[in-house]
């Protein structure tokens, strides 16, 4: 990002080239500072229009600016002939005016769009006047990275006195701001800025002014860009980061931390109130170590990532929902003993082929396996005991083409296959009725007394069957 | 280790102790709203870094102070030593109007007291500051230092001291949300000597 301030001396403005659009001409300004640069496009009447306000307030000579030409001024000699003369004046005017660099010149030549400086004078204005009515507002505030990283940058720059201007401008609202705000989303791309060479997510830019903040989503942006966390780990309680290439949860979690050594990591590193976390769409492998940073943690989503394996997580007691939709799990091994009180686990679209890692899951009440591979129906025994699950979702998996594949399922729930919703769908009385035919065949079959022969209204189906 | 400017605004705005405060690096920023004369007003407050390597930075930021809290460690008699220097800078910096506050930090550690306070108190009556001796580990003086330079501004603009409109006056009338007509927020920022 570009810094007039720093670069006073080493920017230069120039033009280039014309081009034609809708039979209007446009001069194409380069603007340089230092090694940032981009290109502005500028009719004659804006040049002539900028020039009057600069005559009169800036004290500009007036006979600077090459004059205007009604007939014939669409032929290519004269075109370049202006071109070189437009040039010239603001090549003149520019170096006349590099000290002051009046507001009016500066978004002339967009530098709000691309220096730290201007770009926050903007802004600052912007929170002024309308910052209240934006904090009142429930919905997240975006920030750019440009805009971050202008802020962080600003604070570690000598500013000259510049012109004397309106208090609106100054940096200390847009500090106000930040440290009050709740909700911020942060989206990064790696196109380039604009006309500019510059490059979004390879600005680095840290979060210490952000003192109240509690909610963070962050879309494409890699974590290398984040230098300081500031006093997130005390106020934040829901974090998203999505698509941003994330191999680990602690480049986050640990992002200020140099060395992420687990014997190393000291209590000031943990997120005091952060519930929610939600990495969708990355490349996160496994689930470390890093997770026990997060004690308060309840809503853990990796959905879309490359995870085939679940590690201990048991240290988190308040964790309650799990999703880990789309990932390459295939084996669930003895997941009671890897995660605490779950109440909701969400597999769906990933490789699982047997039920049985699930089977002491207790506190589990929601279990969502569509998309999977699981073959055979007798897998549902392992989880038919399960006392508080009432919603599983089996569709899409091998087994759901099979015969009568709902009622082979809830009949495996004996006396609780009324409270089952299975693919979203309670069974109906037709289902029931027949489920019960077929745990009577299954009694038959294994010698056993089923329980609902305890159950009064089971005889009276019976009958009706 | 500092004289303390970050954990005294800690404890301002927070109203709790940081323990182990890191170096400031160029300035930080913190903000409170408060009640002077029935009037809300909102503090802007500028942390700035006392290390000598960030002075250019920090000098930007006198301009357009309504107030100055200068601190030193009572504990250390260098600290209390450079306020001259600190003085005059913030003199050739800051309008003739700013209200300046001195502040010895650490009272709490009195037993390791290495400036008395009769000694600072005479620097402060001779050069026409506000002086309190305050801990801000205790939050003993704290409250009442930013206050009273609070109040001491107020007084300026009620007096006619201190111009509104002036862009370096570092006070703002702000024509603010419905419903309540003033909140002016005067920028009072922290310097110091360590």
């Amino acid at each position: 990002m570009s810094s007039f301030i720093k670069y006073r001396n080493e920017s230069t403005v120039s033009i280039d080239e014309a081009c034609t659009k809708d039979s209007v001409t446009y001069y194409k300004i380069t603007v340089k500072v230092g090694p940032v640069h981009w290109t502005v496009l500028h009719r004659y009447s804006d040049f002539d229009e900028l020039h009057d306000k600069l005559v009169s307030d800036h004290g500009v000579a007036k006979e600077l600016l090459p004059p205007k030409k009604v007939l014939r001024n669409k032929t290519p000699k004269f075109i370049e002939q202006r071109r070189e003369a437009l040039s010239d004046y603001l090549k003149n005017v520019f170096n006349y005016l590099r000290l002051s660099m009046p507001t009016i010149f500066a978004h002339f030549l967009d530098f709000h769009l691309y220096d730290i400086f201007f770009l926050l004078q903007d802004l600052a204005k912007k929170l002024f006047l309308d910052g209240d009515k934006l904090l009142q507002n429930e919905k997240s505030h975006k920030f750019s990275p440009m805009e971050l990283h202008a802020i962080s940058r600003r604070f570690k720059i000598e500013c000259p006195p510049t012109e004397k201007q309106d208090q609106m401008y100054d940096f200390s609202h847009i500090l106000d701001f930040c440290s009050q705000v709740n909700s911020l989303s942060i989206e990064g791309s790696y196109e380039n800025l604009g006309t500019s060479n510059i490059v979004p997510n390879e600005l680095k830019f840290d979060l210490l002014p952000f003192k109240t903040l509690m909610e963070l989503k962050i879309l494409g942006v890699p974590m290398g860009c984040i230098q300081s966390v500031g006093s997130l780990r005390d106020t934040l309680v829901s974090l998203s980061v999505f698509i941003a290439s994330v191999v680990s949860l602690n480049e986050f979690l640990l992002v200020d931390v140099l060395h992420k050594d687990p014997s190393s990591i000291a209590e000031t590193v943990t997120w005091k109130k952060l519930s929610v976390i939600n990495f969708a769409s990355n490349n996160i492998q496994n689930v470390d170590w890093a997770i026990k940073l997060v004690p308060k943690l309840q809503h853990l989503s990796l959905s879309s990532n490359r995870l085939t394996e679940l590690c201990d997580i048991s240290c988190l007691h308040e964790l309650r929902v799990l999703n880990l939709s789309m990932n390459s799990f295939s084996l669930c091994e003895n997941w009671h003993a890897k995660i605490g009180n779950i109440v909701r686990i969400d597999l769906s679209q990933n490789k699982v082929t047997s039920l049985q890692g699930f089977s002491r899951l207790y506190s589990l009440e929601s279990l969502d396996l569509s998309c999977n591979l699981i073959n055979d129906i007798e897998e549902v025994q392992y989880i038919c005991k399960l006392p508080c699950l009432e919603y599983l979702w089996l569709t899409a998996n091998p087994v759901a083409s099979s015969i009568d594949y709902r009622v082979k399922v809830i009949e495996q729930f004996n006396t609780r296959m009324s409270e089952i919703c299975l693919d979203n769908e309670k069974a109906s009385e037709k289902e029931l009725d027949t489920a019960r035919v077929l745990q009577a065949l299954r009694v038959v079959k294994e010698g056993k007394t089923p329980s609902f022969l305890e159950n009064s209204n089971t005889t009276h189906s019976f009958h009706k069957s | 280790m500092g004289v303390g400017k970050s954990c005294l605004l800690h404890q301002f705005t927070e109203k709790k102790f940081m323990a182990d405060c890191p170096h400031t690096i160029g300035v930080e920023f913190g903000t409170r709203i408060i009640e002077v004369a029935g009037q809300k007003i909102k503090l802007q407050i500028w942390d700035t870094a006392g290390q000598e390597r960030f002075r250019a930075v920090t000098r930007s930021y006198y301009r357009g102070a309504a107030g100055a809290l200068m601190v030193y460690d009572i504990t250390r008699r260098s600290t209390y030593n450079h306020l001259s220097s600190w003085l005059t800078d913030t003199r050739n910096l800051t309008n003739p109007s700013t209200v300046i506050f001195l502040i010895g930090n650490k009272s709490d550690l009195d037993g390791q007291r290495d400036v008395t306070y009769e000694e600072a108190k005479q620097f402060a009556d001779e050069n026409g500051l506000m002086f309190v001796e305050a801990s801000a580990k205790t939050g003993q003086n704290v409250e009442e230092a930013f206050l009273e330079t609070a109040k001491k501004i107020y007084q300026s603009i009620q007096d006619g001291r201190l111009d509104l409109n002036a862009a370096e006056s570092g006070v703002q009338h702000k024509p603010a949300s419905p419903g309540r007509p003033l909140a002016a927020p005067p920028a009072a920022r922290d310097n110091c000597a360590c």
